[in-house]
């Protein structure tokens, strides 16, 4: 990009510095380059501060996956942890003082069932109401909706977590009987209210991407705009609102607040949406303060916090590679 | 056209609610055993946390599944909400009518004891500790003023009024001749046990009024928080309410140069807490034990008989 950007310029100089007689044709453009040398150093370094903003995203997840790595790097290698121990093994004990254990599966189990069942509920409301805010409703309603969609996306996770914690436990405690308020069904409730802006902002952008001649021959052969809907947009858009879900998902995985306060925090291989859990964020955040630096404890968390990067860049990777898919279409 | 959307549009949201609501029925079915003990429990970084382990479990482990609350309050607030929880927590959470707290045995055939005032102070509580101060080194200047400040009739009264036992007079200070007026402006740095962070803030609102010029900023996290950011030295005063182990000492010499001085500046009964219709009246240690330690046989209400 550097090249390419640089070569005109390099060609004005060489006209300026020289007293060659020019021809008449390159006259106009060599007047509009005669400029003062700080100019054109000026968009020089204006044009590489862009480029560097450019790969910033780059340069900064690439050093947090570093450090990430760096901090866990010992106790993965050092031998006192087996990867398989840690990955298939539910028994979490890193106070312990007469044996301490590292085995997150109860809480990969338990950030996946809180993430599962918040998908369940917020997928169909989602895309339902991605698609009638983008095929059924007026400019009016849509308007107010789209506004208060994204008033919905703006609610601090803090403020969600309180409401499941005081609100949603005493609701789920009377309607099922629960012996807990702060449960799974109560976390996935929580979050799925939380990725529903989501799924709906980036699949009503997916809908109104399928091009209008789609829905005009679609009203031309007599569909009814439910059909038009199933039969010609949904299929049409069909990349577009699975990545929405993929992204709703990436949401659910790493969100932390709110779970922490919804889910109960209990290290425990659910056998029902009823039953307390604790995710893998919430683990991280909860321990992180105190873990001394450089102890296995703390490595460890860096470690779950790797497998937290590597689930996230999966879905997020699968996401993008969707899009992709339709733009090629 | 516009007929047929509307009643296929309430079909499927129809539908949606239907499923729904069989979702969620389905889960209904687990829950419901009013005989399960629901266990609550704290966040490892918690002192009260490493307190109840040494002195209830004999440094066993915890039996996982337990709710771990991230504050003395949350504990107090979920056991309220819960007919079968059993938790435990500061005396100064108590609320009175909505939580009990159960008299705790030290052995199954002895006489239980109340988490009262004189119980803490003689130690017949069986699960009675200190809450303490740790700085790095002696206090210097304004730390030590403040600190001798809690330390006196003043400060103790605020340890009471929190619902934790003050000491006793002959351990208290007399309070500053002059008061400690005066002086430049000064930030306290106070971090730690949540346990104590009700007493911490009630001091430092009434410090305000008789040393303005003193700012103290508290903030809690839990005694293990509290510890690692005194070895770190980035706090003044540590909140604990258990001691320092040694080879966190140790730490801190090596971190800081500086040995880190305690202060015992008042008692708190770990008080057991159960719902307000719970028709237990007593505990024992080896039956808390049995509840909350990895391998300890009890769930069940009912196995306590």
């Amino acid at each position: 990009m550097g090249a390419a950007g640089r070569r005109p310029r390099s060609q004005t100089h060489i006209v300026n510095s020289t007293d060659t007689p020019k021809p008449a044709a390159y006259s106009f453009a060599v007047r509009e380059a005669r400029r003062p040398g700080w100019a054109v150093w000026g968009e020089r370094v204006l044009q590489l501060l862009i480029y560097l903003c450019g790969i910033s995203a780059i340069v900064f997840v690439l050093s947090i996956f570093l450090f990430v790595f760096k901090e866990a790097a010992p106790v993965l290698f050092g031998g006192k942890l087996s990867l398989t121990q840690f990955l298939f093994s539910s028994e979490w004990y890193p106070t312990s003082e007469t044996n301490k254990r590292y085995g997150v599966f109860a809480m990969v189990v338990g950030t996946f069932s809180v993430t599962a069942l918040a998908m369940v509920i917020a997928v169909p409301f989602g895309l339902g109401a991605a698609i009638y805010i983008s095929e059924f409703c007026g400019t009016k309603l849509k308007e107010t909706l789209k506004i208060i969609i994204e008033l919905l996306a703006a609610i601090p996770s803090v403020v969600w977590g309180f409401i499941g914690l005081t609100v949603m436990s005493k609701l789920i405690v009377s309607f099922t009987g629960a012996p807990v308020g702060v449960n799974i069904l109560n976390g996935g409730i929580i979050l799925a209210l939380m990725s529903v802006p989501i799924i709906v902002s980036i699949g009503e952008d997916a809908l109104k991407a399928v091009p209008d001649s789609y829905r005009e021959a679609g009203i031309a052969l007599g569909t009814t705009r439910w059909q038009l809907v199933r039969r010609v947009l949904l299929p049409a858009a069909k990349n577009g609102l699975l990545a929405a879900v993929l992204l709703g998902v990436g949401r659910g995985v790493g969100e932390t607040m709110a779970v922490l306060m919804c889910t109960g925090h209990a290290v425990h291989i659910p056998t029902g949406v009823l039953d307390s859990v604790r995710t893998l964020t919430a683990n991280i955040a909860a321990e992180l303060g105190e873990a001394p630096v450089g102890s296995d404890h703390y490595r460890v968390l860096f470690l779950t916090g790797v497998l937290l990067f590597t689930i996230t860049f999966v879905v997020n990777l699968a996401a993008d590679l969707i899009v992709r898919g339709i733009k090629k279409k | 056209m516009k007929k047929n959307t509307t009643s296929l549009r309430g079909l499927h949201l129809g539908l949606l609610a239907s499923l729904f609501a069989a979702f969620v029925l389905t889960g209904c079915g687990k829950g419901g055993g009013g005989d399960e003990i629901i266990r609550v429990s704290r966040q490892s970084s918690s002192g009260t946390y490493e307190f109840f382990r040494e002195h209830v479990l004999s440094k066993k482990d915890f039996k996982l599944g337990s709710r771990d609350m991230n504050g003395s309050k949350e504990v107090v607030e979920l056991v309220a909400n819960t007919p079968g929880a059993i938790g435990y927590s500061g005396m100064g959470y108590n609320e009175p009518g909505k939580v009990k707290m159960l008299p705790v045995a030290n052995k199954p055939g002895e006489a239980p004891v109340p988490p009262t005032v004189e119980n803490t102070l003689s130690r017949k509580y069986p699960i009675a500790r200190s809450l303490l101060l740790y700085t790095l080194g002696e206090p210097q200047g304004e730390v030590k003023k403040y600190i001798d400040w809690t330390l006196s009739d003043a400060g103790q009264k605020i340890v009471e009024a929190s619902g934790y036992v003050p000491l006793p007079a002959n351990l208290r200070l007399p309070a500053a001749a002059a008061g400690p007026a005066g002086g430049t402006k000064t930030t306290i740095q106070v971090k730690g046990s949540d346990t104590m962070v009700n007493v911490a803030q009630a001091w430092a609102e009434a410090y305000k009024k008789i040393a303005p010029h003193v700012e103290i900023e508290v903030s809690g996290g839990g005694s293990g928080q509290g510890i690692a950011a005194l070895i770190k030295g980035t706090i003044d005063i540590c909140n604990a309410s258990r001691n320092m182990k040694t080879e966190e000492i140790e730490q801190a010499k090596k971190n800081t140069g500086k040995t880190p001085k305690e202060f015992v500046v008042g008692y708190d009964a770990l008080a057991i807490y159960v719902h307000k219709d719970n028709p237990i009246q007593s505990i024992s240690i080896d039956q808390l034990a049995a509840i909350f330690a990895e391998g300890g046989s009890v769930t069940k209400w009912s196995q306590l008989k």
